[in-house]
């Protein structure tokens, strides 16, 4: 089996949208930890606020992307709360288009 | 950093959009039948025919049937976000739907003709509802290990509703039986007091504690004036009751007091929240909300401010106006305006959640016309002007134009919303 890409994943994760905000969850800084063990891939992320509403369907909607991914046998995601999320971890490119 | 992982918090997403989608079409219908009512009587709000038949049937409908059936969808909705698990029981959920659904529709009709047996039969039905519904979230506080103003404010607001229904529930069995004597006046000012301040004000606040930073994407911000808040909604309450009961009048602008100060304590939340937000603009909805509460602080301070010399003329004369326009007002206009947020995230998640990652999905901007919703919210602020206005000046046919005004601009609004559904 080909051997996986952090970028590769990381392309694919760019297509989960916040609803909310309209930008994908790698430039809003969502993502804390991508680690890759063969076919499987674990993310490690948070979200904008504990308790977010969009919880569940983020978390699926980031599964469901990496396993597009042909080489990817199984993906584990963790929400993660510790570091806290603030919107200094946005993209430069996402903070300039919100101020 | 995986010390603290956090599990899913509800079961499927099918389920966790039924249940308050069930409670929050019935108040659309609700609504709706409340509209209507109002343009075949006009006159029921009257100050000298709300408490007959026609005014308690409209009075109840859109208190049970509208604002509480859909605050209750709402806290379905969201008590996973502001407990961070999910709900105790969604049967629970559905079996409350069944009782209070049929209570509430029963006690429309009932109240209408004064019909004793039917009020009391459905009543009873809505008890049990509420019961279920108590029980289920706060079931779901007990478990929950995180303290904060959130919670508290939902704490408070449940812990009233229950108390809004044992008033209720006395107050109905004197009707039946008559053993309480002049204390019946007491129950209903109890009755009101838990249910439009109690309710509702803690739970409108409490919540937007946590939506607006949501909306605002605030971090970091000041909550020190959040217990405050809480705090000076409790002695609101409980010194008004206090007064009412003693007839101690100097109480009664002290409680106006306490009303005015949580209101400006929450504006003043909410210029903390707006300090270090990074959305310029949380959707034009939410904008309308934050509008409201200045507009009903200022209200509520003239109303302080006339209370301080002239006490009776505002239990006399204005009582009935504050509390028309506190709750057609700012309780039911903040529902709708929350609406505008609620509903296209509510569908979204049903319609596109399961997509995210795989297909492309539209974004909550898109499901909804913010400038129409805007334009649509104040013109139902207008018209509700109106229509109190048409209170003060009495003639039919002032009262007849200015109720069909309102209740166009409320179904206008909600159209709107609804079409959010047909993205």
């Amino acid at each position: 089996m080909s051997k996986i890409i952090k970028e590769e994943v990381l392309k694919q994760l760019e297509s989960v949208i916040d609803p909310e905000l309209g930008v994908d969850v790698v430039n809003l800084g969502l993502i804390y930890d991508v680690s890759i063990d063969d076919s499987v891939v674990t993310i490690t992320m948070t979200l904008t606020t504990p308790g977010c509403p969009l919880h569940d369907t983020m978390v699926n909607g980031v599964r469901s992307a990496v396993r597009y991914h042909p080489n990817v046998s199984h993906c584990e995601v963790n929400v993660v709360w510790e570091p806290a999320w603030t919107p200094d971890k946005m993209s430069d490119k996402v903070r300039d288009m919100f101020a | 950093m995986q010390n603290n992982i956090q599990q899913s918090l509800a079961p499927k997403s099918s389920d966790q959009f039924i249940l308050p989608f069930s409670f929050i079409i019935t108040s659309f219908f609700a609504l709706v039948i409340f509209s209507v009512s109002l343009v075949i009587s006009p006159d029921a709000f009257l100050p000298a025919k709300v408490r007959q038949g026609p005014g308690l049937s409209l009075a109840h409908l859109f208190i049970l049937g509208w604002a509480s059936m859909l605050a209750m969808g709402a806290i379905y909705q969201l008590i996973a976000v502001v407990t961070q698990q999910a709900i105790y029981s969604q049967k629970l959920g559905f079996l409350h739907f069944g009782f209070y659904s049929i209570g509430v529709i029963g006690l429309y009709i009932s109240l209408g003709n004064f019909y004793l047996p039917g009020m009391i039969t459905f009543g009873l039905c809505t008890v049990i509802g509420v019961s279920l519904f108590l029980f289920n979230v706060l079931a779901t506080i007990h478990s929950c290990k995180i303290k904060n103003s959130v919670i508290s404010a939902t704490f408070s607001s449940l812990s009233y509703l229950g108390l809004t229904v044992v008033s209720g529930l006395l107050m109905v069995l004197n009707f039946r039986f008559s053993f309480m004597g002049e204390l019946h006046s007491t129950l209903l000012i109890l009755h009101l007091w838990f249910g439009l301040l109690g309710w509702f004000l803690f739970l409108i606040i409490g919540y937007s504690f946590k939506m607006l930073p949501m909306f605002y994407l605030s971090h970091g911000y000041s909550e020190k004036y959040q217990k405050w808040i809480l705090l000076f909604l409790h002695l609101a309450i409980w010194i008004s009751i206090l007064g009412f009961s003693v007839k101690y009048s100097i109480l009664f602008p002290l409680s106006i007091g306490f009303v005015c100060g949580a209101l400006w304590l929450f504006v003043l939340q909410i210029q903390e929240i707006k300090k270090k937000r990074f959305k310029k603009n949380p959707g034009k909805g939410i904008a309308f909300f934050v509008f409201l509460v200045y507009f009903t602080a200022s209200v509520c301070s003239v109303a302080f401010l006339i209370s301080l010399i002239n006490a009776p003329f505002v239990f006399s004369q204005l009582l009935s106006s504050l509390l028309f326009f506190y709750m057609f007002g700012f309780v039911s206009l903040s529902i709708l305006a929350y609406l505008s947020k609620i509903i296209p995230f509510l569908w979204w998640t049903f319609r596109y959640g399961n997509q995210v990652g795989r297909e492309e999905t539209p974004s909550l901007a898109t499901m909804i016309d913010e400038a129409v919703i805007q334009r649509k919210l104040w013109l139902i602020f207008f018209s509700l002007l109106l229509f109190i206005g048409g209170f003060f000046i009495g003639t039919p046919n002032v009262s007849f134009a200015t109720s069909i005004l309102f209740s166009f601009s409320i179904i206008f609004y909600l159209v709107s919303i609804i079409k959010a559904f047909t993205v």
